[in-house]
């Protein structure tokens, strides 16, 4: 589904990611963790196609497609999903009109028809009540006045209802309680499917406690230094970044 | 000047009362002419082309049969009164309604026409008045609104000032006088076809405890020029919702003044302009806080796209004695090229103690992280840029008071700024 070769990217001359590879098969749940300054963010933004990273080496592969030819909205309509680190509010654009154009332009591109009024409304409020969110967020705008937790939740939100075949989600457990994390981590694993992929990019392991990910990979300097399953990150709480870095390094 | 030329267009108009009051705008207009951009107020804004369409469009007065003019879309339950080529429409029938009275300025009686006289001798000493006398000269065609004390008129009154397409300068008045407690909703509408040339002045009295609210909506064609003079003037404990909306013609010029002249009056103000294209708008509000405890909140949005060009000035003075004042001034605006510019200055002169006053002014581009969001989330660009512009200008088009016409200015703003898009930058 996602192969990443050898990527190399650099921001404003500095390079960040330093010949990173990673291979995603369709079902998986792969986590990418590691310290700050490592690259995580960088290597969500530059899947999703945020403008101002420069791509100097390598290449990603999304079912077969050079995912770095396209524009942002053709990797959206393609399938990919980004969840935000930091949510953007979009006050004046309503949260579920954003929502409906997203869907629909997605429809558009597949040949679909557009969802109509009735079942859009529906399927918003199936989806809101799994994430605990009241109804009255739906039609405030974008994300404003929300607290971190709630965009956090809002972003997720968007997720189940635009059902993308490969989410990225860019810490999305940060400044989460114990409460919504469990709600966050109940929308993503409903979202589990054997044909849906997920890479979660997380700085600590607590959200790996109630996703359960097929792989972790711990990212250093720009790559993949260690690669394990479930209990390299148990490692990594317990033995923290530097210790499972000296490893790698030693070996 | 061409004084001379003034003079004879003058001299056509008919014999009526008003005579002695045209020979004082064109006495004051011979003396000061068209603003100069030394003037610091007019420094952006150059007239040159105003005053040479003026000059030669006197040559050619409006012909009193106008062409028939396309009926502006009806947007539901409103009264309405036609202006064409600046003059109160000849042949149609004035809507009635009980406490409103609606009087062609020639025909007005004798309170009437002291109210004229009145607001056409209380001009400032400033160049826009200047606009308003040369207004003032040709001042037969314009049109007396009361509303009588304690009426409450229930249908809004829309004044649809359109132009045929004839070279002519239109110089449309509108004198209305809100009477003690009375009710009204107003929609000032401009549209029309051609390179005309718009010489506007409204002057809105609120009396006591009146509440207005006061939409103006200039959509006037891209080759057209619009100046215009608003003066609102509020007694005690009056209140006007004023929406400002500035979309149309390749040159315009605005001048809103507003007098809170007594304890409790009250005005808000919503403005949106847009210059796209070459156009040049340009956007001048004074609010004289005069007696204690006024309020006045403005906030005014501008969008430049392409090579438009906008200019804000907001101005607030609080006058000696006026204490518990509260202002607060907002403007916002965007730039959607790298050839758009736009200039803003809000100022505040204060000569009172204990009063509240914000003022702020930015101006940007498009938020380049919220573009980045909307399109990651699958809309093109084109229409992400789009939502984005449309959230924009939409805390000032919901306020305008009919939803259809609401809903046809937002359609119309989008296709428009779609197109500019669309052109190369």
């Amino acid at each position: 589904m996602l192969k990443i070769d050898d990527l190399r990217v650099s921001v404003d001359g500095k390079p960040i990611l330093n010949g990173l590879s990673l291979a995603v098969q369709p079902g998986e749940v792969h986590a990418i963790m590691g310290p700050n300054g490592s690259g995580k963010s960088t290597l969500a933004h530059v899947l999703a196609g945020r403008p101002g990273y420069e791509v100097t080496g390598g290449s990603v592969q999304y079912h077969g497609q050079d995912l770095l030819d396209m524009e942002p909205e053709e990797r959206a309509w393609a399938g990919l999903f980004l969840g935000f680190q930091y949510p953007v509010e979009i006050p004046g654009v309503n949260n579920v009109y954003l929502l409906k154009a997203a869907l629909n332009a997605r429809r558009r591109h597949r040949g679909e028809e557009e969802i109509n009024a009735i079942e859009f409304l529906k399927l918003v409020r199936e989806k809101a009540a799994l994430m605990q969110m009241d109804e009255s967020f739906l039609n405030r705008g974008v994300n404003e006045g929300f607290s971190g937790g709630e965009k956090k939740r809002n972003e997720i939100f968007q997720m189940t209802v635009l059902e993308p075949e490969l989410a990225v989600l860019d810490e999305t457990d940060s400044g989460l309680d114990i409460d919504a994390l469990k709600i966050v981590a109940n929308g993503v694993n409903s979202m589990r499917d054997p044909a849906r992929s997920f890479v979660l990019v997380t700085h600590y392991q607590r959200l790996l406690d109630y996703i359960e990910p097929d792989y972790v990979h711990v990212l250093a300097d720009g790559r993949i230094v260690r690669t394990g399953d479930k209990g390299l990150a148990e490692a990594l709480e317990s033995g923290g970044y530097d210790g499972v870095l000296a490893e790698a390094a030693n070996s | 000047m061409s004084i001379a030329r003034i003079e004879q267009a003058c001299a056509a108009l008919p014999d009526d009362w008003l005579r002695p009051a045209r020979d004082i705008g064109i006495a004051r207009f011979a003396a000061n002419g068209f603003p100069s951009t030394r003037h610091e107020d007019w420094k952006y804004t150059d007239l040159a082309p105003v005053a040479e369409r003026t000059l030669a469009y006197l040559a050619n007065p409006p012909p009193a049969q106008p062409a028939p003019v396309e009926p502006l879309q009806d947007h539901g339950d409103s009264m309405r009164v036609l202006f064409v080529n600046g003059r109160l429409a000849p042949g149609q029938r004035l809507p009635v309604a009980e406490g409103l009275s609606l009087v062609a300025l020639a025909d007005a009686d004798a309170a009437g026409r002291a109210r004229i006289l009145d607001r056409l001798q209380a001009l400032r000493a400033d160049p826009a008045a200047d606009l308003a006398a040369l207004n003032a000269a040709f001042i037969s065609g314009g049109l007396l609104i009361e509303i009588a004390a304690g009426a409450r008129i229930e249908r809004p009154l829309e004044i649809l000032l359109q132009a045929d397409g004839q070279p002519v300068a239109a110089q449309p008045r509108l004198v209305i006088s809100a009477g003690a407690n009375s009710q009204v909703t107003l929609i000032e509408q401009y549209a029309g076809t051609g390179a005309g040339l718009t010489n506007a002045v409204t002057d809105l009295h609120c009396g006591p405890g009146a509440q207005v609210s006061y939409t103006k909506l200039q959509a006037e064609s891209p080759d057209t020029h619009h100046v215009a003079l608003q003066r609102l003037v509020l007694e005690r404990d009056s209140r006007v919702q004023v929406v400002q909306l500035d979309l149309g013609a390749r040159l315009s010029r605005n001048d809103l003044q507003v007098e809170l002249g007594a304890p409790g009056a009250e005005v808000s103000i919503h403005g949106l302009f847009v210059a796209d294209g070459t156009a040049h708008v340009d956007n001048h509000t004074r609010l004289d806080h005069l007696a204690p405890h006024t309020l006045s909140s403005e906030i005014y949005r501008g969008i430049a796209a392409n090579q438009g060009r906008g200019v804000f000035n907001g101005k607030i003075v609080v006058h000696d004695g006026a204490d518990g004042t509260d202002a607060d001034l907002n403007n916002r605006n965007l730039l959607l090229s790298q050839r758009a510019e736009i200039d803003t200055k809000p100022e505040l002169e204060i000569y009172a103690d204990d009063v509240k006053c914000a003022h702020g002014a930015t101006t940007g581009q498009l938020d380049a992280n919220a573009l980045f969001y909307l399109r990651s989330r699958g809309l093109a660009e084109a229409q992400a840029r789009s939502m984005l512009v449309n959230a924009f200008a939409k805390e000032i088009l919901e306020r305008i008071p009919l939803p259809r016409l609401r809903e046809t200015v937002q359609q119309g703003l989008e296709l428009r700024l779609a197109r500019d898009a669309e052109a190369p930058a």
